[in-house]
């Protein structure tokens, strides 16, 4: 039997401690590491032994007492996998969504992905109060008909990476596509509209995205009723 | 141009609104000849399905003629004349591939919120709420077609408008609902609700080679017709206990298979009736499924019990226990009709069926509102309903 595993498992420690906590958590760490060392005798130990593992706790950003009792004061990314199954061969997938030009088509907050290079490109993205973010990103890495990897380039407003994986589906149903995004949060620093755009960022958002995208591939079109007659126009 | 609009539970007015556009490469507009109102139509006007509002257009049974098509139609133009299926498909995805039309993976605009309560889209229909897409229904001059090259269905001149809209829905709904009895030669079919869809499961389940059919029902009207047009033992509900007749009919052993065409408003009688009557007030049911628990419990050991009548949530006290024991097969959900529509056309057309004996009555669109009360009060012996605009 085969066991369910998330495709994407975290490794090693979550970070869970926030920054500001953790550079306190150093400093008062230290301190008392050094007192309890100068102190001497038992109870100078025991402040010694916590002072040193508030300093691992600092630097690491991880704390045992927080994962047990379930709380974090770090900010984390956003990390979402979705996958659909389309109805078409894995190369028409493949070359429309390599063409990033195409993506604005599906994509609904992203306003237009202009190709810089074979490798760069620069998004714009309209957020839900009206104003724009920019960033570029590169194409980190690729296989034709089988994935394409990207990363927003340093200094960028969005700070994020993802990847879009291509197989062909089992039982003649078409490709299955996977997409794992990872959106970093910025500090409280970061822009509103960035901070905007990033709040509405979720699972459901890249979920509807995908079936645009499928749409598109299977019938040529985004069904809509936007537009259409309806009672309310001239009763009301 | 004139259409009927929903306005609330049983608030329906007829408005004058701006007539259709092509919104899509593959959309169509039809001018309507001929709309129908369906029973599932009575469950909207009566607020039991949710996510209607205020000013949608109604309606998703209608025939009439094409007048624009959009870039991407291929294989009709304007001046053909056509009848739409109820479902709304795209004709490319997995399962429209399969014949499961109703259950298109592409044609609902509001899939989200349908996947919220169902867990996995079914297909847009025309005027049925925004869960099923929020599309514009036919109860009106002009309707939009969406993916018209796979749903439109060309008209040869001897086929007229009353034959045609029945084969929007309720022929091929019908029709689905005795073939996913399975029926074997010598079966006995027994079928709740003598509407329309009752009717033609009837007539459809003999069509497929059954032995006898029995009609249930309460009104005499109805229970008239499903004897002179469909050739069925009738059971009056409200005068024999209808378990034991199906018992006595059957020899002891109950029938093959049991169709539940009545779906979520049942009536029934009793302490069930009482039952659901209060948990539908308390929100804590929404639909009522009399007619779906009686025929679990009807049915014979291994038979098939097959729903044509619509549900939309949530139902209780079904005896699942019945239902496993006997070994009982159940079978449903909204009729792929774009499967269904060219063999029913080629029975109406070589004289084998003629489904528009089921309708009574015919009123103008203008009249649409009287039409509802008429058909949801089953005044006048009223079974089908059409509007010509």
């Amino acid at each position: 039997m085969t066991r369910y595993e998330p495709r994407y498992p975290k490794t090693g420690k979550d970070v869970n401690v926030g920054p500001s906590e953790r550079l306190l958590s150093v400093l008062l760490g230290g301190y008392m590491a050094a007192r309890g060392v100068r102190k001497g005798r038992l109870g100078g130990l025991a402040t010694a032994l916590a002072g040193g593992y508030l300093v691992y706790r600092g630097s690491t950003g991880h704390c045992n007492l927080y994962e047990k009792i379930g709380v974090s004061t770090a900010r984390r990314a956003i990390e979402i996998d979705e996958s659909v199954i389309i109805n078409r061969p894995v190369h028409e997938l493949y070359s429309y969504w390599r063409d990033l030009g195409n993506i604005p088509e599906f994509m609904r907050h992203i306003e237009e992905v202009r190709v810089i290079d074979d490798k760069r490109s620069h998004w714009v993205a309209s957020t839900p109060g009206g104003i724009k973010v920019e960033w570029d990103a590169e194409i980190t890495g690729e296989r034709e008909n089988e994935y394409i990897a990207w990363k927003s380039l340093p200094f960028s407003d969005i700070e994020s990476e993802g990847m879009v994986e291509f197989s062909t589906a089992p039982g003649h149903r078409g490709t299955e596509l996977r997409v794992h995004m990872i959106y970093n949060l910025p500090g409280n620093g970061a822009a509103a509209p960035v901070q905007r755009l990033l709040a509405a960022i979720s699972f459901r958002q890249i979920r509807e995205e995908l079936r645009r995208f499928k749409q598109i591939m299977e019938t040529g079109e985004v069904p809509t009723t936007e537009g259409q007659a309806r009672g309310r126009a001239i009763g009301e | 141009m004139k259409a009927l609009c929903w306005y609330g539970k049983r608030d329906l007015r007829v408005m004058e609104v701006p007539e259709p556009e092509i919104l899509g490469p593959r959309d169509a507009i039809v001018q309507v000849s001929l709309s129908a109102v369906c029973g599932s139509d009575l469950h909207l006007y009566n607020g039991h399905v949710p996510s209607m509002e205020r000013g949608d257009i109604l309606g998703h049974e209608f025939v009439g003629t094409v007048v624009d098509v959009g870039a991407g139609v291929e294989g009709f133009r304007p001046g053909d004349r056509v009848a739409v299926p109820f479902t709304i498909s795209c004709g490319r995805c997995f399962f429209c591939e399969r014949e499961m039309w109703s259950l298109c993976d592409n044609s609902n605009p509001n899939a989200y919120a349908a996947e919220a309560l169902y867990g996995y889209s079914p297909a847009g229909i025309y005027g049925y709420s925004h869960l099923f897409g929020g599309y514009a229904g036919g109860q009106a001059e002009y309707v939009r077609v969406p993916f018209a090259d796979s749903g439109l269905l060309k008209l040869p001149e001897g086929v007229s408008d009353e034959k045609a809209v029945l084969l929007c829905d309720v022929f091929p709904t019908g029709y689905m609902a005795a073939e996913n009895c399975s029926i074997q030669e010598g079966d006995t079919v027994a079928v709740w609700g003598a509407g329309p869809v009752g009717l033609l499961a009837m007539k459809s389940a003999f069509l497929l080679g059954a032995e006898r059919v029995i009609a249930i029902d309460r009104f005499h009207e109805r229970l008239g017709l499903a004897s002179r047009f469909a050739d069925a033992v009738t059971l009056n509900y409200e005068d024999v206990d209808v378990d034991e007749a199906l018992r006595d009919i059957t020899g002891g052993m109950g029938p093959d298979a049991c169709i539940d065409a009545v779906g979520m408003e049942a009536h029934g009688k009793g302490h069930g009736r009482v039952y659901d009557a209060v948990k539908n007030k308390l929100r804590a049911e929404t639909d009522r499924p009399t007619a779906l628990r009686q025929a679990i419990l009807a049915c014979r050991k291994g038979g098939t019990v097959s729903i044509a009548g619509a549900y939309a949530g949530y139902i209780d006290k079904v005896p699942v226990g019945a239902a496993f024991n006997k070994g009982i097969t159940i079978k449903g959900g909204q009729t792929h009709v774009q499967k269904y529509m060219p063999r029913l056309l080629d029975l109406v057309e070589d004289g084998k069926a003629d489904p528009s004996d089921v309708i009574t009555h015919s009123f103008g669109l203008e009249e649409g509102p009287v039409a509802y009360e008429v058909f949801k009060h089953k005044e006048d012996g009223c079974v089908k309903v059409v509007l010509r605009p």
